[in-house]
């Protein structure tokens, strides 16, 4: 009797080719192996490269750590700012260094211009007391205000005590008669001597008798002696400098001393428009300040 | 080392213009200064020692500045001194004169500490 399972063939079989039916299906079998070997390859390798990346992602996490904790680093980044603060220091102590040489620069020439002054100073006082020869004295005081003010035209006024007139001895740049006798108090000359008040004119470097570019009273304490009236400066000197008031300061008082000793000294034999007047300077009691 | 000592001459009549100079160039280095009251004294001092600079006034009594620079000039020893005068700024024709005589330079009155070093220092080629 047949076998009905094998002569009923399943659907799509050849009944006339039992052996190639055979060979496909263990083609399709290898195939389908060879398949499934493929993809456990796939998952292994899958499987692989998962722990990889989880190792890898480790490490980076690992190195992050490190990297946060790492003191090198942050002891260079910190040099780095220690560095860039020093290099700011530096130029800001450079442009401060800038800035005081600047300043020594200047002031250098501010001592430089003290040094000629008190020189110049130094030199004037030193000749007004080199000598007790009134001539002489009457001479450096001309020389002083020629050399060192640069004064063109000048006369220098003497008191006389006993009538209270102010009269030119010598002049500069002018004839002597042109400089006119005045009361000790009256006009410019006579109030700025009587007050002992400097006065300087508002004219410029050239002024006139009634105007003069300075009046400088020459006194001894309280004692009235005469003035420096200064009419014109050199035609290079534009204008009175601070040391030209240090030396009208100067000679204020110094040159009237120095007047004053040599009018003892010497009798007055030389000056006969003085002689009166030094007569009687000579008696005239020494003048102490109030209080003194 | 000792650098080379330099000597100036001043003639100057007046004692306060003279030590005024003299004060000045006492700044100058190395720089050893004599002093003469006019032009004969003067030839009296250049006549005794060598000197490397002149500065002299121009009106002065015995022998003026004018006369001193010509006679200077005709001397073997100093006759390429350097020479500075002193004028006033309305003398120019002194001045000139002078420039024409041999004159180097000048200076005007009144004068001032710096512009006395700075010719001196000019002339002498000093640093």
């Amino acid at each position: 009797m047949a076998d009905p399972k094998k002569e009923a063939p399943s659907q799509g079989e050849v009944r006339a080719d039992p052996q190639g039916r055979t060979r496909n299906k263990e083609d399709f079998l290898a195939l389908f192996k060879r398949g499934q070997e493929f993809t456990e390859e796939l998952l292994q390798d899958n499987e692989r490269m998962r722990f990889q990346v989880a190792g890898l992602q480790e490490e980076v996490a690992v190195l992050r750590r490190q990297l946060e904790q790492n003191t090198a680093v942050t002891d260079l980044i910190t040099q780095i700012k220690a560095l860039e603060a020093d290099r700011q220091r530096l130029l800001d102590h450079y442009h401060n260094v800038e800035t005081a040489n600047r300043d020594y620069s200047s002031r250098y020439l501010e001592i430089e211009e003290a040094h000629n002054n008190l020189a110049n100073l130094y030199v004037a006082s030193y000749q007004l007391h080199s000598t007790l020869h009134f001539p002489e004295v009457i001479q450096i005081i001309n020389e002083i205000l020629l050399n060192l003010i640069g004064a063109e035209e000048f006369a220098l006024y003497l008191l006389d005590e006993q009538t209270g007139l102010l009269q030119a001895l010598v002049s500069e740049g002018r004839p002597l008669a042109e400089f006119a006798p005045t009361k000790l108090g009256e006009g410019r000359m006579g109030a700025a001597v009587a007050q002992n008040q400097q006065q300087v004119g508002e004219k410029g470097p050239a002024g006139t008798l009634d105007e003069p570019v300075a009046i400088i009273p020459l006194c001894v304490g309280e004692r009235r002696v005469g003035a420096v009236v200064l009419l014109k400066l050199l035609v290079q000197k534009p204008a009175l400098s601070a040391l030209d008031f240090e030396i009208f300061s100067l000679l204020g008082a110094q040159a009237a001393t120095a007047i004053l000793a040599s009018a003892q000294q010497g009798g007055q034999a030389a000056f006969l428009v003085t002689r009166g007047l030094y007569e009687k300077l000579w008696q005239a009691p020494v003048a102490r300040p109030e209080g003194a | 080392m000792n650098a080379q000592m330099l000597k100036a001459l001043v003639v100057e009549d007046s004692p306060t213009m003279r030590q005024l100079i003299v004060f000045a160039l006492s700044r100058v280095r190395n720089l050893k200064v004599t002093e003469a009251d006019d032009g004969v004294d003067a030839l009296k001092k250049l006549s005794g020692q060598k000197f490397d600079i002149l500065i002299t006034d121009i009106n002065m009594p015995m022998m003026d500045g004018l006369k001193l620079v010509s006679m200077v000039r005709r001397d073997e020893v100093h006759k390429d001194i350097p020479i500075i005068i002193i004028t006033t700024e309305g003398a120019q024709e002194d001045r000139q004169r002078a420039l024409s005589l041999g004159a180097n330079a000048y200076i005007t009155k009144p004068i001032q500490a710096p512009q006395v070093i700075s010719k001196v220092k000019e002339l002498l080629k000093l640093p």
